[in-house]
This record gives structure tokens, sequence and C-alpha cells, in this order.
């Protein structure tokens, strides 16, 4: 309290100075017309500059936000395009009778709170579960390829195999524009690389070849990317082996998509009804 | 208190002058008067901090009454008041200082009051005309409003406490 007071006894000249001016100030530009709109020029001026960085800021900090609506506009965007191509594949294909299963029901953005790529079976665990829409066996992918796909869902979180799974990850993929598929698994070697094999022997397939999901699998819609061919083995004469690096950094993963298919149950029902 | 009303006698005196005689003194715009900041250059070299603000800003307040100035004077005295200590340290030496009494140019020396007077003439000016001009447009011509005022006032000081002695009681000073 003595130390407080000594210091303002210290600054009481420093006070009076500041009040003495402001009040003569205030007095000044009230009953200076030409003072006073020069005053409120050049104030304007570092408010505006002012105003224009904490605009530049809260901007900065909003991006997640921005990011997250432009996710699910996305979203809603992918769902409505593969609507609409799958009307149109529809009204040109008068002749086939079953429409393609191309089509989503659902596309969600979830996020992802952990990741693990360095274990033999990996997972990711995603923020949205049941609540918000999420329900097993949804595709899981960003914009540059497929991840994974939800095993697991609770009220608001779920957890999905990912790629990087050797134990439960399997999937249909061929060249982009063939029609002969394959096998990607993964050998639980090194995360940048998935393997395609059991691909016929009479598939052209070369280095640098795009790979993609196929209209056979029942969880991940067809022509998805999920990386390029890295190398070849066609050493055995009946079918190839190659190696697959991921597009999809599965490193750095953040948001993804989860979608899932139109018919998926009841051709799940029927196919495990076949494999009892 | 008889010094506090020497010294307002004194500034009533400063204030007949400027209003009659300085008021109307103008040199193609350039040249500007002020007198009264006489007072508080004056005061003696011990003043505190707060008796010279309190000083500044009464001189200030009457004068922008009687010249219409709306605080522009109390505004430039204030902060003259507010660096006189300052200024007295940097341009009066340190034994001069420490003996006291009113700066008269016949105690500290000549050269020393000019050096002294100039100095708080100039701050004065570098508030008053930046905030009568707002701007910085003609800077060079604002420039030689502070350098020709300054120096004529300072001239105007030195004449004007030529006459003057202290009393020989300085305790009784401030």
């Amino acid at each position: 309290m003595v130390r407080l007071l000594l210091f303002l006894k210290r600054i009481a000249p420093l006070l009076l100075f500041v009040a003495i001016e402001l009040v003569a100030l205030s007095i000044f530009f009230s009953h200076n017309a030409y003072q006073r709109a020069k005053m409120v020029a050049v104030s304007n001026y570092f408010t505006g500059g002012i105003h224009g960085y904490l605009s530049s800021a809260k901007n900065y900090f909003s991006l997640k936000e921005q990011n997250e609506l432009l996710l699910i506009e996305n979203a809603k965007m992918r769902a409505e395009i593969e609507r609409v191509s799958s009307i149109l594949g529809d009204s040109l294909n008068v002749e086939m009778e079953i429409p393609l299963q191309s089509n989503f029901v659902d596309c969600k953005v979830v996020r992802v709170v952990n990741n693990t790529y360095s274990r033999r079976n990996n997972y990711i665990t995603i923020s949205g579960g049941t609540r918000q829409g999420v329900v097993p066996e949804m595709a899981l992918f960003n914009s540059a390829g497929i991840v994974g796909y939800v095993k697991y869902c609770s009220e608001d979180y779920s957890v999905a195999i990912s790629m990087l799974n050797h134990q439960d990850f399997r999937t249909s993929g061929k060249v982009k524009g063939e029609g002969n598929p394959g096998s990607i698994n993964w050998d639980g070697l090194d995360y940048r690389r998935v393997t395609m094999d059991e691909i016929p022997a009479h598939t052209n397939i070369a280095v640098g070849d795009t790979i993609v999901t196929t209209e056979f699998s029942n969880i991940f819609p067809p022509n998805i990317p999920i990386g390029i061919v890295e190398s070849v083995d066609n050493t055995t004469s009946v079918l190839i082996k190659a190696e697959i690096t991921t597009l999809a950094d599965m490193t750095k993963l953040n948001y993804l998509y989860a979608v899932s298919l139109k018919g998926q149950n009841q051709r799940t029902e029927l196919e495990n009804r076949v494999n009892n | 208190m008889r010094n506090f009303l020497l010294y307002f006698a004194g500034f009533l005196v400063l204030l007949v002058i400027q209003e009659f005689v300085l008021g109307s003194v103008n040199l193609f715009s350039l040249l500007y008067l002020y007198s009264y900041v006489m007072i508080i250059i004056m005061l003696p070299l011990h003043t505190k901090t707060i008796p010279s603000l309190l000083w500044a800003t009464l001189v200030g307040a009457v004068m922008d009454i009687f010249t219409g100035t709306s605080a522009l004077i109390t505004i430039s005295i204030v902060f003259m008041a507010m660096f006189r200590r300052g200024v007295v340290k940097l341009t009066i030496p340190s034994d001069i200082v420490s003996a006291g009494g009113v700066p008269f140019s016949y105690k500290i020396g000549v050269g020393v009051f000019f050096r002294y007077v100039v100095t708080m003439c100039i701050l004065f000016a570098i508030v008053y005309f930046s905030l009568e001009m707002m701007s910085l447009h003609n800077i060079e011509y604002t420039l030689l409003r502070i350098g020709v005022s300054s120096a004529a006032t300072t001239l105007l000081i030195f004449i004007l406490q030529l006459p003057l002695r202290e009393r020989k009681d300085k305790s009784k000073l401030y």
C-alpha cells in the first residue's frame, strides 16, 4: 500500500499533466472545426487501419470454421453430383434394368481426432457418430483418395479401419479406365505404399498408372483414387502384383468425407446369406 | 503568498502587453510573440513540476479566454511546463541550479539564459503551431514560424527581464 502511494506520488505530475492536456484538447477540438475535421480524418485513418488488421486477424482465426463450412458444402455438392449423374445415367441407359449403385445415400464431413500409421494394424478415430449420421461401413476418403472405412460407431465418435490395416483392410482397385480389378491391401511395411495383387496377367498396367476403386466394392464408391503404380511384378504368368503409392497422405489426415452407398445393406445381407 | 501575488501581478502586466501591444504584431504571418510564457520560464529554478503545471494552466486559461484561442495556449504552455525541469537540467549548469532562485540573465549568464529560454520557447511553439496548422503540408512554413517566433520571443523575454532583480530573501521566492 505504501509502495503504491509512493508510486502514485512519483507519477502525480504526469497524471496531472495528462489530465490537464486531455481537458484542454477536448475543449480545443470541440471549438475548432478545422482541427476537429483534421483530427477525425487522422483518427479515421488509424482506426480504419486497425479495423483492417483486426478484421484480417479475425478472418484468419475463423479459417477453420470457414474450412468446415466449405467441406460440408463440398460434401453436399458431391452427393448432389452423384444423384444427378445417377438420374442421367438411368435416362441414358434405358436398356439397363437395374441402375448402377454409384450414387451415395449420404455424404458427411468428419474430422480426424486420432490416426495411427506406424503399427501393423492401424485405425482412424473420427469425430462423428450415430448422432451425426455416421454409420459402420461408410467409406472414408479425402480430396486425394481413399483412407479407410468406418467400423464401429458411438454416439459422437467412430473408429475406422485405416487403409494401413494389414489384417482388416481389403478392397478392389483397377487401373483408371481399365476393367480388370485387383485386390488392394497393405503388407504392413511402408505407410506410403499399398499392394495391389491378383491382377489378371493380360491387364494393361504400367508404372505411373492411377489406381481407382471399382464398382465391385460394397463400401467405396467407384472411381475414387487410391494411388499411383510405382512398380509392377509380372514374374508370375497368371497374376500380376503391383506396388501402389497412396495418393492420400496417411500421416496428415484432417477432414474426411464419409459416404454410404445406396443399397449397401441389401447387398451385404444377400452376400452374407450366400457366404453362410 | 507574496511571491504568488508578485508573479500574478507580473502575469497581469504581461497580459496587458500581449493583448494591446504584441497581439497586433504580425510579420508575414511568421511572427507571433508569446510573452506570457515568461511567467513559467522565470519561475524559481527549484519549482517542482506540479506548481509549474498549475501556473501554466492558470496562465493558459486566462490567455485563451482573452485571445479566443480555445485551449490552444493552455495545451502548449502546459506541455512546456511539464518539461521545464528537464530543460533546466539540460541547459543550466548544475551549480547554478542547486543555488536556486529566479533564472535572470545577470545570475545565470546571458549565454545560458538564451539557451534555456530558446529551448522553452521552441517547446511551446512546436505544440502551438503544430496544433494550429494541424497538417504536414507546408511543414517548412510551420518550421519557419516556430523558429522565427521562438527567436523573437526569446529576445523579447531577455529584454523584459533586464530591469528585474531578485529579492534578497531567496527562501521566500517559492
